[in-house]
């Protein structure tokens, strides 16, 4: 017989765990939109993509910091693999809950540009202003922007285009050659050793190759991968081509405007891949080349870096010390020597050894404009970027600093950028945009093979449509150049239209706005001149000047 | 008795004449069709779109229209611009943003509305990616904003635009380079807005060197537009070497010194530091320049 009252339990006990169920599921909504932990305390996420241990060992630290001074609020980090940080980082502009704050990547993705300044939130105010958290300190009072030992002036944090500034980098990257100390002292008997000059780097790259056959071993002078060719080699290439560069310096401000100036120079048949100087640019590729390991095109960046930990090769090449942190031998670094003036072979071509002061700061920090977040987000950002917490950086990870006035671990000091130097010359890899840089990179193969050589890897070039696939890359420069015109015209609008014209700070922020535009345009419009006198299968028509009637 | 005249003795004919002009130029101001006040700044779209933010900003476009904020003609205005930014836009969108601006231009060409309407007829034609820029087309519109808007701001931002395209496009108008430097000329003498001139100098002398202009041809434009008041500091690093540069070519070795000393002084930390530091010490002591 059923118990009547019995029966009613089952649906009680169901709505019990319903309600129970649903305060959870709305405890848990309301944390994740509102970032608010079970304290009330503010949760802010933050999402970046330094590889290192020591790097994320040294910013949960930073985090802890953060909370002894502001309890109210837990900063986390949520470290993204590479190798899914682009689609990562796609997928959290466009979602409605970004962390609140997320470190870039740009190089010379145009795209994520346009991303970055629709989602990102401007943060010029942010910069102008002095870094409260620098007070005691000998940069109290400096705006943030001076602060910067680069004073920010890359593009990367600030888009000249739009004069905005959309982050804060946190890292600074300088190409140099790093060894294995205990080789170099078997090799040439001083650990130490650092070569001065071009012949005297390639002499240190052959007695590497005789000590390995002497010895009968497996050792190379330089682990590279194709990347790590081009990187290596550019520093050369970019010495042999300053000539020729300011030959062509139309507007004589010793500045070859790259990428958009050697492309349309290139168009223009300014210059070509015969000229003497690209060619010597070449020979440069190939010498190099000799000095890799075997197969080298074919090796990823691990591969290489496995190598080289191995013992396999005595040098390689990084934009930063981090690998001080996985090698089980000690550490050398130096910059690749340049070609000097008086160099028999190439002095010609030459200026001298290449300013790195261009090397500006990068990989910043910035803050979606979805956050709910955004004062501690800024507050944030502030304390990172402050003097004292980029010193307890800076030391922890033997990174180079990137703040005024903080001082860097040995091996950090030798990435410092050495600003005296020439500007760089031309440099044919980085034509156009990704299709042509593709479409170099595929061909490279001819120029290390011992049948093949310069001719063979220019001609495969020509018959590859290269001068057609570099037109078709600038017809997309020229696009981009029409998109960021429309909305730089539309927001320069919104602008002059919301603000008081009588106040001095507004008027003078549309000046500075239409400067930069100004200087777009020119690009723009220059761009669209030479466009206009190719023709797609790479034909050039005559020059402005010629043209005249 | 008091009287309405002893209560408010007659005034001077003099006072009733400063009350006609006062009052004359009071209703100049309201009815004269170039004044700004038409077009309203309350709405919160202008700001949005200042900071990038299209689509936010068209929705606040079309809510003024539904709640009356602000003009017909402005809140019209921000939202045919609202829409040709907007994420969601595609060329179908334009024929329809292309005519709500003619109607703003041809209502009234000579208010703030019917010269951004205008201006934008331009921009459009210049900047517009997946229809083919017509470069003629848009120097028309920037001359038609120019006649209208007289010294408004509006109207020498056309000049300057106009200026741009003479100098750098690949127009049809067939025009020797001395042609384009003459119109470009005459286009930025009738620049009076300081940061608007120092713009359209910095263009024309920048677009004499795109021709091959001889360098003292180039050199008084970029002399004038340094003068002008140069801030930006990429521009100034920029145009001091060009002046420097520019000025050893003509033989005036001390305006080049004064010149690259200036750069050196202010960005002691420059890729380009060492190419002045030579062409400073190539220098020859001379007299001073004429």
């Amino acid at each position: 017989m059923s118990n009547p009252s019995r029966s009613k339990w089952p649906w009680f006990r169901f709505t019990i765990l319903f309600v129970v169920f649903a305060a959870a599921l709305g405890f848990v909504v309301h944390r994740s939109i509102t970032g608010t932990s079970t304290d009330q305390r503010t949760v802010l996420h933050v999402g970046h993509f330094i590889p290192e241990d020591a790097g994320t060992v040294a910013l949960e630290e930073i985090a802890r910091d953060y909370n002894r001074l502001h309890p109210n609020v837990i900063v986390k980090f949520q470290r993204i693999p590479r190798s899914i940080y682009y689609q990562w980082f796609r997928t959290q502009l466009v979602s409605d809950n970004p962390p609140d704050i997320i470190q870039y990547n740009l190089q010379q993705d145009v795209s994520l540009r346009q991303l970055i300044s629709r989602h990102f939130l401007p943060l010029n105010e942010l910069v102008n202003q002095p870094n409260p958290y620098n007070e005691g300190t000998a940069l109290a009072g400096v705006p943030l922007v001076k602060t910067y030992v680069d004073e920010l002036s890359g593009r990367v944090a600030y888009f000249p285009e739009m004069g905005t500034y959309f982050g804060l980098p946190y890292s600074a990257r300088t190409l140099r050659i790093v060894y294995n100390r205990d080789l170099m002292k078997e090799i040439t008997g001083d650990p130490d050793y650092t070569p001065k000059t071009w012949d005297e780097f390639v002499a240190l790259c052959e007695r590497v190759k005789t000590y390995a056959a002497e010895n009968e071993i497996k050792l190379f002078p330089i682990a590279a991968s194709q990347f790590g060719v081009f990187l290596v080699s550019n520093e050369s290439f970019i010495n042999v081509t300053q000539k020729l560069a300011i030959r062509h310096d139309y507007n004589l401000d010793f500045d070859a405007n790259y990428p958009l100036g050697t492309t349309l120079g290139y168009l223009n048949r300014n210059w070509d891949l015969t000229t003497p100087e690209i060619r010597a640019g070449f020979k440069l590729y190939r010498q190099i080349g000799s000095f890799m390991q075997p197969g080298f095109l074919q090796f990823s960046d691990s591969d290489v870096l496995f190598q080289f930990l191995q013992g396999r090769a005595l040098m390689m090449i990084a934009a930063s010390p981090a690998l001080n942190d996985v090698a089980d031998f000690d550490l050398g670094v130096f910059r690749i020597p340049g070609i000097p003036r008086d160099d028999p072979e190439y002095g010609d071509y030459v200026l001298g050894p290449y300013s790195e002061a261009a090397h500006s700061t990068t990989h910043p920090f910035g803050i979606p404009r979805s956050t709910p977040h955004r004062e501690i987000a800024q507050d944030f950002l502030l304390f990172l970027t402050s003097q004292r917490i980029n010193q307890q950086y800076a030391l922890a990870t033997d990174q180079v600093p990137v703040i005024r006035g903080v001082s860097s671990g040995p091996l950090a000091k030798k990435f410092a950028p050495d600003p005296d130097g020439y500007p760089y010359g031309l440099q044919p890899r980085g034509l156009g945009r990704a299709s042509s840089q593709m479409t170099f990179a595929r061909s490279i193969y001819l120029l290390f093979r011992p049948d093949g050589g310069i001719d063979a890897f220019i001609r495969n070039l020509e018959a590859n449509q290269y001068r057609e696939i570099v037109y078709r890359d600038a017809v997309v420069f020229s696009k981009n150049y029409q998109q960021n015109l429309r909305e730089t015209d539309v927001a320069l609008t919104g602008r002059y239209l919301s603000t008081d014209q009588a106040d001095p700070n507004a008027k003078s922020e549309i000046a500075r706005l239409t400067l930069r535009q100004t200087f777009f345009e020119m690009d723009a419009l220059q761009t669209a001149d030479v466009l206009s006198r190719q023709t797609p299968d790479g034909k050039t028509v005559p020059t402005p000047r010629q043209n005249d009637p | 008795m008091n009287t309405p005249a002893t209560m408010h003795p007659r005034q001077p004919n003099w006072l009733g004449c400063v009350r006609f002009v006062v009052g004359f130029c009071g209703a100049l101001i309201v009815f004269n069709p170039g004044n700004s006040a038409d077009v309203a700044e309350e709405s919160p779209g202008w700001e949005l779109l200042a900071q990038y933010r299209f689509k936010e900003a068209l929705l606040a476009f079309e809510q003024n229209s539904a709640t009356g904020v602000d003009s017909k003609r402005s809140i019209a205005l921000g939202e045919a611009l609202s829409r040709l930014v907007s994420p969601s836009y595609n060329e179908a969108d334009l024929p329809a943003i292309v005519s709500e601006l003619e109607q703003i231009w041809q209502s009234n060409s000579r208010d703030k509305a019917g010269l951004w309407a205008g201006y934008y007829l331009g921009r459009i034609r210049q900047n517009h990616a997946n229809a083919k820029a017509d470069y003629d087309a848009a120097l028309t519109w920037y001359e038609r904003v120019a006649t209208a808007g007289g010294d408004d701001l509006m109207a020498q931002t056309a000049r300057l635009k106009a200026v741009g395209l003479l100098l750098f496009a690949p127009l049809d108008a067939v025009l020797t380079s001395e042609e384009r430097f003459q119109q470009a000329q005459d286009l930025v003498a009738n620049i009076s807005e300081p940061y608007l001139q120092m713009n359209a100098l910095l263009v024309l002398g920048n677009g004499m060197f795109y021709r091959d202009a001889a360098p003292d041809r180039v050199l008084p434009s970029l002399e004038s537009a340094w003068r002008l008041g140069v801030t930006d500091p990429t521009a100034r690093a920029q145009i001091l070497i060009q002046i420097g540069n520019l000025a050893t070519k003509v033989g005036k070795p001390h305006l080049a010194a004064d010149c690259y000393q200036q750069f050196l002084d202010e960005f002691p930390r420059e890729k380009r530091n060492q190419m002045v530091r030579e062409q400073l010490a190539l220098l020859p002591t001379l007299p001073a320049d004429e």
